[in-house]
């Protein structure tokens, strides 16, 4: 084998395309660290009727404590949100991702064509762009619910000053809102995101894009066909889901930011 | 039966025997003519001597000095009829410090008439100048054990010696009494705390005392050394002690607002005009009074978190008679209350040892609770802004636009049901079509797996 011949193959196996910037990981990183401590000092308020809330408060260091955690958390992520905002708003790169992000009517049809494959109408799923349907929804279902729990938070925590212009039903709402999108919350984590970027095959045990920020070449082509072939200029089929990878129609990582 | 002791040497003998010959108290001529007979002898002058001399000093403990010849020695003793030997020393330092200084030992032991004399077998009755002491005949506890049924177990009911002591007797006003105030728990506890006490009427009996001991109260005298911490007989009486089951005893349920009112007036004057004290006034047995609240012996500081009122138990400690559905339907009460608190902030940071955080009784009031409907209640809507303002600056009217025991349904708070419901069937609709995602991928999957195999 000569040189040239060695260093190709070893960058045709090894190619990687860049996904998540070290900002975008940061924020992933800062996200999963306040979602956990919310979550933990959050939950006991939730369920409050047995006896796990009690052994949790009482670990954490009592209810004061415990409250203080959690608005801890809540700054945290409040923080986390102006930081992302900036972030899309300013940086060339995030405004173009963003951009990609948001919803088009090319989503529906790509779940509908997910759908087919999925009941066997069809042997070939959907070809993903830069971001797919399963990674806007978790974007979205995370953004939209951190503006929901962020508000309704606020709300309980400035209650007073929330009263003296709102009658009560309004922090009674807010109770409601912010235990149920906690629930919400907690699911879109643990059922959606955990096995799109966990447990789904072709990326089990853990796709490491939130690590390194870098796709690999196969999972590129097997979740992001359309990118890749835009990327490359690869001939289109040449990438066909179910043929290169066993992989589905999700892409490998969840949201690419916060 | 013999005396014993050091006090049998023919000489010392002959001593006292003259010196009572001498005594100035006697009772009758019959009597002394009896003492002088055959009692003559060379020692009698210097006793004459010696006794003429007592007379000048202390003619009024003449008499108790004669006794004191034989009963001053330590190791004097008696030995009845089956039964042990029994010290009948009788210490001078300690009867001149009794209350009783001043008496002649035959006041109380009327029946020792002779010098030398057989050991009595007759108590000495106090009752010959105390008359409270036939009050304690007539019905008290402390009764005789005849009259009162109760008491008629293994132990005998305390005689006034029990607790006043006998030749050491002292006012219940001298710190060294039994009887003095901050003594009065370790001599009630000298029977309550007892084994044989507990054997009789059964464990709980002697719990009283140990309870008292860690309560407000009992930390208060022993701790604080306030003489004005209650002690046991300021609930129960003191010569007319009472089970709490009889109707006249203090600590008996409908004059127990009376008894802690000794002590407690400001508390009681607002406890009387409240639900509870007007109730109970008027003979409403359901009623709580001031210890199905803060407890009997085991009273404690509301501050203590092992009191029954301390901030994180008063929604139990309430709940114990509001959440009893009988007592709801008899008085009608509003029913769900303690679940509605516990579902709110309050009741889980409450639950989860906030201190700090609303009660029942922050908002409802302790001792002056009344229903909201009564304009002086603080809960009463017109008062919700200012309870509120208590914890919550500013408070205004939008505090008491809304529910605070929030019961969302179809009939009530409409509007956080209808979120709530949304909000159930949006978790629930999203939840189900991320699980079916995932089961068609996995599916899917497999298929794939499948095709690939067979070499599709």
């Amino acid at each position: 084998m000569t040189r040239d011949a060695a260093e190709e193959a070893a960058t045709t196996a090894g190619r990687q395309f860049d996904r998540l910037t070290p900002s975008q990981r940061g924020q992933h990183l800062v996200l999963l660290v306040a979602c956990v401590v919310l979550v933990i000092t959050g939950l006991p308020v939730l369920f409050h009727g047995g006896s796990m809330g009690e052994a949790t408060v009482k670990l954490l260091g009592g209810a004061s404590v415990r409250a203080s955690l959690h608005r801890g958390g809540a700054i945290v992520l409040m923080g986390l949100c102006t930081w992302h905002l900036l972030y899309v708003m300013l940086s060339r790169r995030a405004h173009d991702d963003f951009l990609r992000v948001l919803p088009r009517a090319q989503d529906l049809r790509e779940v509908c064509q997910a759908m087919r494959m999925y009941v066997g109408l069809a042997t070939q799923g959907p070809r993903f762009g830069h971001f797919s349907y399963v990674e806007k929804l978790q974007y979205w279902a995370v953004g939209l619910g951190c503006g929901m729990m962020i508000l309704s938070g606020l709300a309980m925590w400035l209650h007073d000053q929330v009263m003296l212009t709102l009658p009560k039903i309004w922090l009674d709402v807010a109770w409601i809102v912010h235990g149920r999108g906690a629930v919400f919350g907690f699911l879109a984590i643990i059922v959606w995101h955990l096995y799109n970027v966990h447990l789904r095959p072709g990326v089990f045990p853990m796709s490491t894009v939130w690590l390194t920020g870098k796709i690999s070449e196969q999972q590129m082509r097997a979740d992001h066909a359309l990118e890749y072939e835009a990327i490359t200029g690869a001939a289109p089929g040449n990438t066909a889901t179910g043929t290169t990878a066993p992989t589905g129609p999700q892409a490998s990582e969840g949201g690419g930011a916060p | 039966m013999a005396l014993s002791g050091d006090i049998h040497g023919s000489s010392r003998e002959g001593a006292w025997r003259a010196r009572l010959t001498l005594s100035p108290h006697k009772r009758t001529p019959t009597r002394n003519q009896q003492r002088r007979a055959g009692r003559v002898g060379v020692l009698n002058l210097v006793a004459l001597a010696a006794g003429q001399l007592l007379l000048l000093v202390a003619s009024a403990r003449a008499e108790t000095r004669e006794c004191l010849m034989c009963h001053s020695a330590p190791t004097i003793s008696r030995t009845s009829a089956g039964s042990a030997q029994e010290s009948v020393h009788v210490d001078e330092s300690v009867l001149a410090a009794s209350v009783h200084a001043k008496q002649q030992c035959t006041d109380c032991h009327t029946d020792i008439e002779t010098v030398p004399h057989e050991p009595t077998e007759q108590q000495v009755r106090c009752d010959r100048c105390h008359d409270i002491v036939g009050q304690m005949g007539e019905a008290g506890a402390f009764g005789s054990g005849e009259t009162q049924p109760p008491l008629a177990h293994a132990v005998t009911a305390p005689a006034c010696t029990d607790c006043h002591g006998t030749h050491d007797i002292r006012p219940a006003s001298d710190p060294e009494s039994p009887t003095y105030r901050m003594n009065i728990p370790a001599l009630c506890a000298t029977c309550h705390a007892e084994p044989r006490f507990r054997a009789a009427y059964g464990p709980a009996s002697g719990r009283g005392v140990k309870q008292y001991r860690a309560s407000v109260h009992g930390q208060g005298l022993a701790t604080d050394g306030l003489v004005v911490a209650a002690v046991c007989t300021d609930c129960h009486g003191t010569h007319d002690i009472r089970k709490v089951t009889d109707p006249r005893s203090p600590a008996a349920r409908a004059h127990i607002p009376n008894t802690c009112a000794k002590c407690h007036v400001g508390i009681y004057k607002a406890y009387v005009r409240s639900v509870h004290g007007m109730a109970s006034a008027t003979g409403i047995a359901d009623a709580p009074v001031c210890t199905d609240c803060h407890g009997e012996h085991a009273i404690r500081r509301p501050t203590d978190p092992e009191s029954s009122v301390y901030p994180t138990h008063v929604a139990q400690t309430c709940g114990s008679c509001h959440e009893d559905e009988t007592l709801q339907a008899r008085y009608g009460l509003p029913g769900n209350r303690m679940a509605t608190y516990l579902g709110s902030y309050h009741g889980v940071a409450s639950k989860y040892g906030d201190a700090k955080v609303a009660n029942c009784g922050t908002c409802h009031g302790a001792h002056d609770v009344l229903p909201s409907s009564d304009p002086r209640s603080a809960v009463n809507p017109q008062n919700i802004p200012r309870t509120c303002g208590r914890c919550h600056p500013g408070a205004g009217q939008n505090f008491a636009l809304g529910t605070v025991h929030l019961q969302p349904s179809r009939k009530r708070d409409v509007g956080v049901f209808a979120v709530r419901v949304f909000y159930t069937i949006f978790i629930a609709a999203l939840g189900g079509a991320f699980l079916v995602h995932i089961a068609l991928d996995l599916i899917a999957w497999r298929r794939r797996a499948g095709r690939k195999r067979r070499g599709g």
